[in-house]
């Protein structure tokens, strides 16, 4: 297999330059080690944590894969932008279903990327909630185990509660959204907005229909530029 | 006494009132979807009167919250943490209230604008109902432990003084709500609105005066207790001036009322920000609970800076939108059309 080796790329997405080394997994873990500890303090903050031994090992499989799908889908949506570039280049609009397909699906490609991207993040940082960003002359202070930032008051019940009640919201507001957007898109652009539309029968009555609608002239004093 | 941490819980107590102000009206406005609104063109209007200001409204929550959470997070930190539950209700209950607004008029039948009128009208109950179950407990206290940690459970904070704290914030809204819509409606509503603002104030600001007078006796220190008297006498006004049809002035001596009461509340309890109820010695105090003068100094430039522009252009916006709503300006239901229509559009466009 070969492998193909474009040198400065990662350094750059790191760091914003060409020649900081990025550490790997294995570099680090001493280091962190060194710097942080093995063991939590032995402070009540810790709560039933403190004193046991830190893992600096995040949960590698998704940071792997949460890393490759998040630059994975931000590439398809680029590509897929490209591809529409390309084909309508001309100021035509293809009839191609295929790419009509691939439109629809493209809308899904950012959530993806956003989604995979977070939690890359959010479980790439652990076992801290504040990461440590030591500054070139040494150790930089500031940073916070997640074990401290664990309420104490809070029970484990609740945390499940809002967390199936969050799910749960969210569901059901994917369910209504995505079924507005369907009848909306099917609908057409007069289907939300409907001043748009001229209805020939009633053309000659009303010359000019309002943004009320048919028969819903708009009186020159209007108190809503928009009504719900 | 300490200079910052006073500023800053003085500027905490007015970003409360000023969310209870501004939001309070809107929370009613929807509480009086189901209530007041007799059809659906007289919700429009309801609807059309806060549509413009709610959510600016409620940058006033989150500003209250943002800067306990900055300036004490002691306190941020115990309160909301004892409060994980009734929090996540009110959490949830802003979230169906706002997607309500936005989807109320997005399919023309009755049974879907009636389903989303019930999330507005529950969602403001339980949003005021939960705010000032949380505003109370902070003035009358919550299990806590020396740590600041809630003793007893999920449910350990429930009281009569949330029930109280909750029906006074529900109470007010609604009262506050009608005179907003008396001072923001033409024609039947506006009517209708002034004879229940009559009708109903006595009994609906029962709960906020009551638990004003409990925090009195409590903790009351001379002028705290004339506040709360005077705070009496803006509310006789604004029923009164009511009464005579000056709606205005009667909007406003409502606020008056708000004011003076809620700096009596806060006023009492300082310098306790959220007392315990387990032991006296484990009170958060504006000492205890606050965050380094460096931090507080910080958060001091910023908002000299920052609030004056968000009360401008907050006050830009009621200019913009000041004028009266009535059935008149409701254009006709935002009826969906199927996509026949719109296929003899395109062909003839």
């Amino acid at each position: 297999m070969a492998l193909i080796e474009v040198p400065g790329i990662l350094s750059y997405l790191a760091k914003g330059d060409f020649t900081t080394e990025v550490k790997g997994v294995n570099t680090l873990l001493p280091e962190y080690q060194a710097n942080y500890g093995t063991h939590l303090p032995d402070n009540p903050i810790y709560g039933e944590r403190a004193g046991q031994e830190i893992d600096y090992l995040p949960v590698m499989e998704v940071t792997y894969w949460g890393f490759r799908m998040m630059i994975g889908f931000g590439g398809l949506a680029a590509l897929a932008a490209l591809v529409a570039l390309w084909l309508t280049r001309s100021g035509t609009v293809p009839s191609s279903p295929w790419l009509m397909r691939l439109a629809v699906l493209g809308i899904m490609a950012p959530f993806g990327a956003n989604a995979a991207g977070w939690i890359f993040t959010e479980m790439g940082r652990q076992p801290f909630v504040v990461a440590p960003n030591p500054d070139p002359n040494g150790i930089d202070q500031v940073f916070m185990f997640t074990a401290a930032a664990v309420s104490p008051g809070v029970s484990a019940g609740e945390l499940l509660a809002s967390l199936i009640t969050l799910t749960a919201v969210y569901a059901v507001l994917l369910v209504v959204e995505v079924k507005l957007l369907v009848k909306y898109v099917r609908g057409g652009v007069v289907s939300a907005m409907p001043e748009l539309a001229h209805i020939p029968a009633d053309e000659n009555e009303d010359a000019t229909p309002g943004p009320g609608g048919p028969g819903g002239a708009k009186p020159a004093d209007d108190v809503l530029a928009f009504a719900y | 006494m300490e200079l910052l941490p006073t500023i800053w819980f003085i500027a905490i107590a007015v970003l409360w009132t000023g969310y209870l102000f501004l939001e309070g009206f809107d929370l009613g406005v929807g509480m009086l979807m189901k209530a007041f609104a007799r059809n659906n063109t007289e919700r429009r209007v309801l609807l059309n009167t806060i549509g413009p200001v709610w959510d600016g409204n409620e940058v006033w929550l989150l500003t209250a919250g943002g800067a306990t959470f900055a300036a004490f997070p002691l306190w941020y930190a115990s309160l909301f943490s004892a409060l994980y539950l009734p929090l996540l209700v009110v959490l949830v209950a802003l979230i169906f209230r706002a997607v309500a607004f936005e989807y109320r008029g997005k399919v023309d039948t009755d049974r879907w604008r009636a389903r989303w009128d019930w999330a507005i009208a529950l969602g403001s109950f339980f949003a005021a109902f939960g705010v000032g179950a949380a505003l109370a407990l902070t003035t009358t206290g919550l299990p806590l432990n020396a740590n600041g940690d809630r003793e007893g459970g999920p449910f350990a904070w429930f009281s009569g003084y949330a029930v109280l704290g909750g029906l006074a914030v529900v109470g007010f809204s609604l009262v506050h709500a009608l005179a907003f819509l008396a001072l923001k409606t033409d024609g039947e509503v506006r009517h209708r609105a002034r004879q229940w603002f009559v009708r109903l104030l006595p009994v609906l600001l029962l709960p906020i005066a009551a638990w004003a007078l409990s925090i009195q006796f409590l903790d009351g220190k001379p002028w705290t207790w004339a506040a709360v008297l005077l705070a009496v006498a803006a509310a006789a006004a604004a029923w009164l001036l009511a009464r005579s049809g000056a709606e205005g002035k009667a909007f406003l001596a409502l606020g008056v009322f708000l004011v003076l009461g809620t700096a009596s509340i806060f006023g009492a309890v300082f310098p306790v920000v959220l007392p315990s109820t387990l032991d006296g010695a484990f009170d958060l105090t504006i000492s205890n609970a606050s965050s380094s003068d460096y931090t507080l100094g910080l958060m001091s430039i910023v908002a000299a800076f920052g609030l004056p522009l968000v009360i401008a252009y907050q006050a830009w916006t009621y200019w913009v939108f000041r004028r009266r709503v009535s059935a008149a300006s409701i254009p006709e239901a935002h009826s969906f059309l199927p996509a026949v229509a719109a296929r003899a559009f395109t062909t003839k466009g």
